[in-house]
């Protein structure tokens, strides 16, 4: 039978863990736009600094213009007009950058001093510089005059300039220091809510958890005390096996029984119920002891399957349990298998060695309908095998998802080891290894070998 | 040891000095010698406190006030202070106040001639107050 995780657990499981999906998409994106927001903030602070350079050195070009003039004047040496052309070039490019800046980061009053700088820088090259270049001995105390008073206009518009960028410069220090802490804050908030969350993920998860195993314990013992141990049928092999589903999801209920009914005849049972946990188990209990009821009663396996169908319904309440049933009367003497089959398809026989046939469902699953069940005769012969299994046989998938069905099954019982017990244990083994130990599906097999009576055959007196 | 007493010494000593700088701190009659700053170190000497305060605030009108009206001095010329108004001189974008102090020029090409300067503008010399 198929087993799940309730639903309730998933759910929450789910839930938590979307929340703590979501919290951690929120403080990631949060963090980039944080970081982004910072880096911004020093490109700012980094063009702003570099603006104050740029100011500096076209104060420091301002003065080596004077320079070169005075020393052209003192000297005649034209390198002094080389220097001071080349210096004027490049107080323009410098200039452009600056003002770039300026503009950029809004600064209105800045760019009017920068404008006013670069007039009055005009100025002194037409009043100054260039009529001293031109006439290096017209030199007065007039131009001199002249030369100083528009080098003090031009020392108050870069010293405005310069305060206005520093000034600028703090702001956008303190706002970067303000998102700096913003970050921090919010990344000890995230820290806090993922470390509660975290908490109440875990506590969830090892409660549910630990409920989960309380119940697979109890279901697991239940089982274990309802599964029938190796029961020695005259002129019989018994192999058995089980295999649970994994660990984290409930356990199913699958059930087998062998039950000497007399000398010569015994009831086997496999069934398959469609439910899960303590319920599942507790019903395999009650399956095994009706049908051993019946059984004691009816030696017909199709009235056996009739009457339990009709008990069924009555004694489980719920309308969306279903089992699938296979009952069976072995005469150990005569070795005459009679069978009938409640939806339950997982039955062969192997016919010595390796033929393998199987078993035909006689009637639909039981707490369905009411309809009549079927009984089916098959004479053994001494070597053959009755088969018989849960779905976990025929639906185990491998890694592409395909399952075993039953021709898959067939082949693996056709070339499986005589004994009932190694077949068992290899079908398990076999299974096992086709879903790579990750089973989604509790499996039960239960093989019968009939060997030659000890005493000669008799004709069938209890059936 | 005596390097740290000679460091504190000076400390201290430029410290009087900027001191003596500020809020007409200088009496009449000291003595002073002109000096802008180590960029510019000539001084601007107005033949009017007021046009020392426009210069000063931003007025810059080469042709009718600073070639007719100032006297350029060199580095270094030699002054006595007449009177002085403390923190009235409110240079161009500076938060900070000046004194404008008057003075009569005792050397160089200017010698004998009175005029304005700003109180940053000069250094006192050491018999100065």
């Amino acid at each position: 039978m198929k087993v799940r995780i309730p639903v309730f657990r998933s759910a929450g499981i789910l839930t938590a863990t979307a929340i703590l999906i979501f919290a951690l998409a929120i403080a990631v994106a949060g963090a980039f736009l944080t970081r982004s927001e910072i880096s911004k903030s020093f490109d700012r602070q980094a063009r702003i600094q570099a603006a104050q350079l740029t100011l500096e050195q076209l104060v420091r070009m301002q003065i080596d213009e004077e320079n070169y003039v005075r020393g052209y004047i003192l000297t005649r040496d034209p390198f002094y007009v080389d220097q001071f052309d080349a210096s004027k070039d490049e107080f323009h490019v410098r200039e452009k950058l600056l003002r770039a800046v300026l503009g950029s980061e809004d600064l209105v009053q800045a760019q009017a001093a920068l404008f006013d700088y670069d007039r009055v820088h005009q100025n002194w090259h037409e009043l100054v510089a260039d009529p001293l270049m031109k006439h290096p001995n017209s030199s007065s105390s007039e131009i001199d005059k002249i030369s100083k008073g528009l080098t003090d206009q031009q020392t108050e518009d870069s010293q405005a300039i310069q305060s206005i960028l520093a000034r600028q410069n703090a702001v956008v220090g303190e706002n970067t220091q303000e998102q700096i802490n913003r970050t921090f804050y919010a990344g000890a908030f995230w820290l806090i809510v993922f470390g509660l969350l975290a908490i109440l993920f875990n506590a969830f998860r090892s409660r549910s958890n630990r409920e989960l195993e309380e119940e697979r314990m109890t279901s697991e013992t239940l089982q274990r005390a309802f599964r029938s141990v190796s029961v020695p049928l005259p002129n019989c092999e018994l192999g058995t096996g089980y295999s649970s589903a994994t660990r984290n999801v409930a356990v199913g209920g699958d059930v087998f029984d062998v039950y000497q009914l007399s000398d010569s005849l015994a009831l086997v049972l496999i069934a398959d119920v469609s439910g899960k946990g303590i319920d599942a188990a507790v019903l395999t209990a009650f399956i095994k002891f009706t049908i051993r009821g019946i059984a004691l009663r009816r030696r017909d396996p199709g009235a056996i399957l009739a009457e339990f169908n009709t008990a069924f319904p009555r004694t489980v309440e719920d309308p969306y349990l279903f089992v699938s049933m296979f009952v069976g009367i072995l005469d150990t003497q005569q070795l005459i298998f009679r069978y009938g089959s409640a939806g339950h398809d997982s039955a062969f026989l192997r016919r010595g060695a390796s033929e393998v046939q199987q078993l035909a469902v006689t009637g639909p699953i039981l707490g369905v309908m009411e309809e009549p069940f079927g009984t089916q005769t098959v004479h053994l012969d001494p070597g053959d095998t009755i088969v018989l299994a849960t779905d976990g046989l025929t639906e185990a998938r491998n890694a592409k998802g395909e399952q075993l069905e039953d021709v898959g099954a067939i082949a693996l019982i056709a070339t499986s080891s005589q004994s009932p017990q190694k077949m068992a244990s290899e079908l398990i083994a076999a299974v096992k290894k086709r879903v790579s130990n990750r089973m989604r599906d509790d499996l039960a097999i239960l093989a019968i070998r009939v060997n030659a009576p000890e005493t000669p055959a008799e004709p069938p007196a209890d059936v | 040891m005596f390097k740290r007493i000679a460091m504190a010494f000076v400390i201290c000593t430029y410290a009087m000095n900027a001191l003596a700088l500020a809020d007409c701190t200088l009496r009449d009659g000291a003595r002073i010698a002109l000096y802008g700053n180590s960029g510019d170190p000539d001084v601007f000497v107005w033949d009017s406190k007021q046009r020392l305060l426009d210069y000063s605030s931003g007025t810059y009108d080469v042709d009718r006030m600073l070639v007719p009206h100032a006297l350029l001095t060199r580095p270094g010329t030699r002054a006595i202070v007449v009177t002085c108004v403390p923190n009235i001189v409110h240079p161009k974008f500076q938060y900070a106040v000046d004194d404008a102090i008057g003075v009569k020029i005792l050397s160089g090409s200017y010698r004998g001639r009175y005029g304005w300067i700003k109180a940053t503008d000069m250094r006192s010399t050491r018999n100065g107050r």
